[in-house]
């Protein structure tokens, strides 16, 4: 795995305009002083897409068979990816997690720790999730047709969230159990609860990427 | 090395069905014109396709469960397929230094200095002969015990191709117990370097013959409407209508010579015996 490790970093070199703009994108909403939510929800992305870069770049003139004759499994190709990804999104979640606390701590000195803690969990949590999402998406339908496949999904999640919602107000759903049931549980059992959620689909979605590349054939 | 039993594949309107066994320290040429199936037995055997049926053997294992140490012990060329192009020759070391234990650096940049590899230019701005020798030097730089190439010279002038088999012969006297299977469409690439061959045709193994036989006991006797007629047709193995009479391919040249030797008899070469046990029909 290390060798392919190796080979996805010299590929990432490629992104030298990504890398650049994110870190331009850094310095100016340090300086502008720009929402610090804004500065976490887009680096830690973007560094993760230089990952699905990593894949199309595998599958450039027809590359991944002959990558799978290499001494390595599919599997493994597979953990690899995940690996990278985690490796590129947390870079960038570290990097904008620490130009974003240094902002808010500028802007609000007596921020309130373990709520920008939180706050900084809940940004891992979705970068999982995107992770886990993209993957398997990637690996399967290519780099071109991956990225509608993505758009497809995302506005499909979004229609049924506001579907479901109009479906509850008419149907005058009680919500009320929820709220005192949400009322009773600390904002960080929340947290824990979402990341284990996170890594139950990031498990789903590891899965599914490895039915996906032993179903491949070249 | 290589045993391969009743591997069937199916397309559309294509299928496979061949057997053949590869023994160590073979060099076996699989020749066969475009779309003869070819790449799909080295898919086949490589587990890039799903196989409709049949035994795969390489080391003595089914290929399915072949681990990472057994793949270290192969060298892969694929024709339509190779590092990224979006890689320089000094990645390409760094990946394979880690990826096999037995890598060796010293012969690659041997190599390299020798074939005017550049160590820092991206893979995609060589030309069709330097990503070809890239992709042999790749296959036997890390002492590989079989090297399975596919189609390794296709596109190559004459130069770069001899310079191709001059690399294979070198790998091959290092270590007598080294197998090659390799294919090509271009059979004076095959009659120089291997010892036996498989014709593939339409996805079934039309002949085995050791090149020395082939060479020495195949003749193309070609004869009037006549004399075909007058001929003893036993060791016939094709025949080809022209406008002047036969053309026919033998096993048994030196019985035709012997016996008919007025006749006009042609050394067979491989390509001869190519058209003839494709195109022409058995006797």
């Amino acid at each position: 795995m290390k060798g392919l490790f190796i080979k996805d970093i010299a590929l990432m070199k490629n992104n030298k305009r990504i890398l650049s703009i994110i870190f331009f994108t850094v310095i100016f909403l340090m300086i502008t002083g720009i929402n610090s939510s804004f500065l976490m929800g887009y680096i830690p992305f973007i560094c993760c897409t230089l990952t699905m870069g990593t894949i199309s770049y595998d599958e450039y003139e027809n590359g991944l068979p002959f990558l799978l004759t290499l001494p390595i499994s599919r599997k493994e190709y597979v953990k690899e990816k995940y690996f990278l990804g985690f490796f590129t999104g947390g870079i960038g979640f570290l990097l904008s997690a620490a130009a974003a606390t240094i902002l808010q701590w500028i802007k609000t000195p007596e921020m309130d720790i373990f709520q920008w803690l939180l706050f900084c969990g809940y940004f891992l949590i979705f970068l999982a999730i995107f992770l886990a999402l993209m993957i398997p998406i990637q690996i399967k339908y290519g780099s071109d047709k991956g990225k509608i496949v993505f758009l497809g999904i995302f506005l499909s999640i979004i229609a049924l969230c506001y579907l479901a919602t109009q479906m509850f107000q008419r149907l005058s759903f009680d919500f009320r159990g929820i709220k005192w049931f949400l009322a009773g549980v600390s904002d960080w059992q929340i947290l824990v609860l979402s990341m284990g959620l996170a890594v139950v689909i990031l498990g789903i979605s590891h899965f599914f990427s490895i039915r996906i590349i032993e179903k491949k054939e070249f | 090395m290589l045993k391969i039993k009743d591997f069937k594949k199916s397309y559309d309107l294509f299928h496979l069905d061949v057997s053949f066994e590869i023994p160590r320290g073979c060099i076996t040429g699989l020749i066969g014109a475009n779309g003869a199936g070819k790449s799909t037995i080295f898919k086949g055997i490589l587990n890039l396709i799903s196989v409709d049926g049949g035994t795969i053997e390489i080391f003595g294992k089914d290929y399915k469960t072949l681990s990472n140490q057994d793949k270290e012990k192969l060298g892969i060329v694929l024709a339509e397929s190779g590092f990224s192009g979006y890689l320089t020759v000094q990645d390409v070391i760094k990946i394979l230094e880690n990826m096999y234990a037995q890598f060796d650096k010293a012969m690659f940049l041997d190599y390299c200095e020798r074939y005017h590899l550049p160590l820092k230019k991206q893979i995609k701005e060589f030309s069709t002969g330097m990503k070809a020798k890239l992709k042999i030097l790749a296959a036997i730089s890390h002492k590989a015990e079989f090297l399975l190439l596919d189609e390794p010279t296709t596109g190559l002038d004459v130069l770069a191709r001899e310079d191709l088999l001059s690399m294979l012969r070198e790998y091959m006297e290092e270590n007598e117990n080294r197998t090659i299977l390799i294919s090509s469409h271009i059979s004076t690439d095959l009659e120089g370097l291997c010892d036996d061959l498989y014709m593939i045709d339409k996805g079934m193994v039309v002949l085995h013959e050791e090149i020395d036989t082939l060479l020495g006991q195949y003749g193309l006797l070609k004869v009037s409407f006549d004399q075909y007629d007058n001929l003893d047709k036993n060791y016939l193995l094709r025949k080809k209508k022209e406008n002047w009479g036969y053309s026919c391919l033998t096993n048994q040249k030196q019985f035709y010579l012997e016996n008919y030797p007025s006749y006009t008899m042609e050394k067979g070469n491989i390509d001869e015996v190519i058209t003839l046990m494709i195109k022409g029909e058995r006797v």
